[in-house]
């Protein structure tokens, strides 16, 4: 259904780091632009960051539930092959991941964007850190980045960072003994707020993030930049606005997007000169590989053949140890800012050439004393005797969670099935995604390394299965999809997150990222989102867009 | 670790009948009531014998003072597949835990689960006290586990 209405300057799509980002940085440089939720906003108030674990149950059968940010795949389904599972988490409603995302806020560094040019594994990544670097900067001073100042050159320093916070008995403990095997732990980088900063709280060391942020004390889209964005009066979010599909005129430019109402489930046209899609990697990608037009049989901007493959996620173990320093000991209030307050950096990018390409880092998240005993389920036997090993380790748990990158591949991919519609007659996503040799090879390391520090550490070491990974997808950290670089031919977007093809249409997401390195990737994806509209709002003074 | 007798333990459990279990809290002497969903009275007097072998009473509560038995018995009415297993599990139980038998790990992990995030759990037995508001989070104030 065609009407004449409005244009818009700029559609974003998606309300979570990219389109948050996006939507501000577009407003307050003059910009107007209308945002598409699909969803609501959360309300902080109904947050249960203070609901005691015990009374969770109570609370349910009166009715009273959480905020439901994640959304049901019944709702949303998406396909996967048959033994090829993929998790994928999705938040559809105001700031999206970010009301509940983990808050590591790492900076690549060259050996990450200039990993593949070196390696020749794939395409470059078109920039460089000397590029996004100003973009850094400017991300760790707006949302508050609380850590290491420390500087390496997988992992670089800023000299914006607010305090770290201090690590517990059992992280200063890893970082002795990863110390004494040549391996460095250093201060985390997390965007939590260790001091009051831009007018938003500090944190209050709760260490229920997890749960939503009562008082918005780490960054999350929707309190740092929708409602500003919102104050310059330039921007109107509309919820529940499910997108389905950019559409085309018939020079093959962008000149809008069709959408399903969430709740009525009617159909919309909008019209728009830009239109920025924002709505998490794999969304982002069906929406425009379900932009099918003449210009476009394929998918908006998809002659290339690139839009949907080279899907890369993160492989990912736990490994868990008590300390011998710790096991016995009084129960500490560990909860600080919620994760772990210490980073293992890559390193294997020194000393000897390995055996397969890229790298891996780690996280320990969930060391020290915890709201809940699962470890204890490794632990043999029944009785007093059982219930007493379990209080003597509760205090002197770590936790080890190595990431690794997974290269990209053609086969890894993002497609929508004609077959299989949603519930507003829109293909679904499937999935195809599987692992390979090189990763098996990191693998190897990431278990020998975690194991070492343990070792060094004198940890008893709870029983693992050596080479287990988790389920693609639960890193969450999906990447790829519609990949910058320099050669049309091989990539969908220029390093602007532009796309080649229809230059009034820019992907900001983690589906622009050439590859997806160990790190987390929303301080990447915050930095990416910021440059690309700073050079948009450039393009649209000036008349080129 | 053997029980009593396979008899005394494995008690008639033909019929799924909901009952509203009362348990004198060891602590504060209220009576807390749980009607069950899934578990027949018998049922439930078993699984809390059962959970009681896990983790007993001891200058801190068991499970069963912590509502485990319930904690479980919630949990299955939410996960059908779950309840199959479990119920099949406890019918065909020998009495006797063991690391290496199925039914006593899912028995073990699912008292593991409601004991630890129940308020005796975590707050007597393990000592507790996060999830509340902190000026500072100090963090280690050991010199001896300094690098």
């Amino acid at each position: 259904m065609m009407q004449t209405q409005e244009v818009h300057d700029v559609i974003v799509i998606g309300s979570g780091a990219s389109g948050g980002m996006a939507a501000w940085n577009l407003t307050r440089q003059g910009v107007d632009v209308l945002m598409l939720d699909a969803g609501t906003r959360f309300s902080r108030s109904k947050f249960w960051t203070h609901v005691k674990p015990w009374e969770w149950n109570a609370r349910v059968d009166k009715g009273d539930f959480p905020p439901q940010f994640y959304l049901d795949t019944k709702e949303q389904p998406f396909d996967t092959p048959a033994g090829q599972p993929f998790d994928l988490v999705r938040v559809w409603g105001r700031g999206g991941k970010t009301n509940v995302w983990g808050r590591v806020a790492l900076r690549y560094s060259d050996v990450d964007f200039a990993g593949p040019a070196k390696d020749g594994w794939e395409i470059p990544w078109p920039i460089r850190y000397s590029d996004i670097k100003p973009y850094y900067d400017r991300v760790d001073q707006f949302i508050g980045v609380c850590g290491g100042t420390d500087d390496q050159d997988s992992l670089p320093g800023s000299p914006y960072m607010l305090p770290a916070a201090s690590p517990r008995c059992g992280e200063r403990l890893m970082q002795k003994a990863a110390k004494s095997i040549g391996v460095s732990i250093v201060a985390g980088r997390r965007a939590v707020l260790t001091q009051a900063h831009n007018g938003q709280a500090k944190c209050h060391f709760c260490g229920s993030c997890g749960r939503g942020c009562d008082v918005g004390a780490f960054f999350n889209s929707s309190d740092y930049l929708i409602e500003p964005a919102l104050e310059t009066g330039k921007l109107r979010v509309m919820d529940n606005a499910v997108v389905a599909r950019v559409l085309v005129n018939d020079e093959g430019k962008a000149n809008g997007v069709q959408y399903f109402d969430r709740v009525t489930k009617e159909e919309h046209t909008l019209r728009a000169r830009v239109v920025i899609v924002a709505a998490s990697c794999i969304d982002s990608t069906r929406i425009l590989l379900n932009s099918k037009s003449h210009a476009y049989p394929n998918g908006i901007g998809n002659s290339s053949d690139v839009i949907g493959r080279y899907l890369s996620e993160q492989i990912r173990f736990h490994m868990y140890g008590f300390l011998p320093e710790l096991i016995g000991g009084p129960t500490q209030n560990d909860d600080g800012i919620g994760g772990e307050h210490v980073y293992m950096p890559r390193f294997n990018h020194r000393g000897a050439k390995r055996d397969y390409l890229r790298g891996f880092g780690s996280q320990f998240w969930g060391s020290g004393a915890q709201a809940d005993a699962g470890f204890a389920k490794a632990l043999p036997g029944f009785g007093v005797d059982f219930k007493t090993a379990v209080k003597k380790r509760y205090p002197a748990l770590v936790a080890l969670h190595p990431y690794g990158e997974v290269l990209p591949r053609a086969d890894n991919r993002v497609l929508v099935d004609e077959k299989h519609l949603d519930r507003y007659g829109v293909p679904v996503s499937r999935i195809e995604y599987k692992i390979g040799e090189n990763e098996r090879k990191m693998a190897v390391e990431m278990y020998d390394t975690a194991e070492q520090i343990l070792r060094a550490a004198k940890a008893e070491i709870v029983p693992f299965q050596r080479g287990h990974l988790d389920v693609a997808g639960s890193a969450i950290h999906e990447h790829g999809t519609c990949r910058m670089g320099a050669d049309p031919k091989r990539s969908a977007l220029n390093g602007f997150c532009q796309m080649h093809e229809v230059p009034n249409v820019f992907v900001v997401d983690g589906a622009a990222f050439t590859t997806a390195s160990e790190k987390n990737p929303t301080l990447t994806i915050l930095a990416l989102a910021w440059r690309a509209t700073d050079y948009l709002a450039q393009e649209m003074k000036s008349g080129r867009a | 670790m053997a029980v009593s007798t396979r008899r005394e333990l494995l008690l008639s459990i033909a019929a799924a009948v909901p009952v509203a279990a009362q348990h004198e809290h060891p602590d504060t002497s209220v009576a807390v009531a749980y009607t069950t969903r899934v578990f027949s009275a018998d049922e439930l007097k078993t699984v809390a014998r059962l959970v009681d072998l896990i983790i007993p009473r001891t200058d801190t509560p068991g499970a069963s003072d912590a509502h485990v038995p319930e904690f479980i018995d919630r949990k299955l009415s939410l996960d059908a597949a779950l309840k199959d297993r479990f119920l099949a599990g406890l019918r065909s139980f020998d009495g006797v835990l063991k690391d290496s038998d199925p039914f006593s790990m899912l028995l073990k992990g699912l008292t593991v689960d409601g004991y630890y995030t129940s308020k005796e759990g975590l707050t007597q037995e393990l000592g507790w006290h996060g999830n509340t508001f902190l000026a500072e989070f100090e963090g280690c104030t050991h010199p001896e586990h300094q690098s």
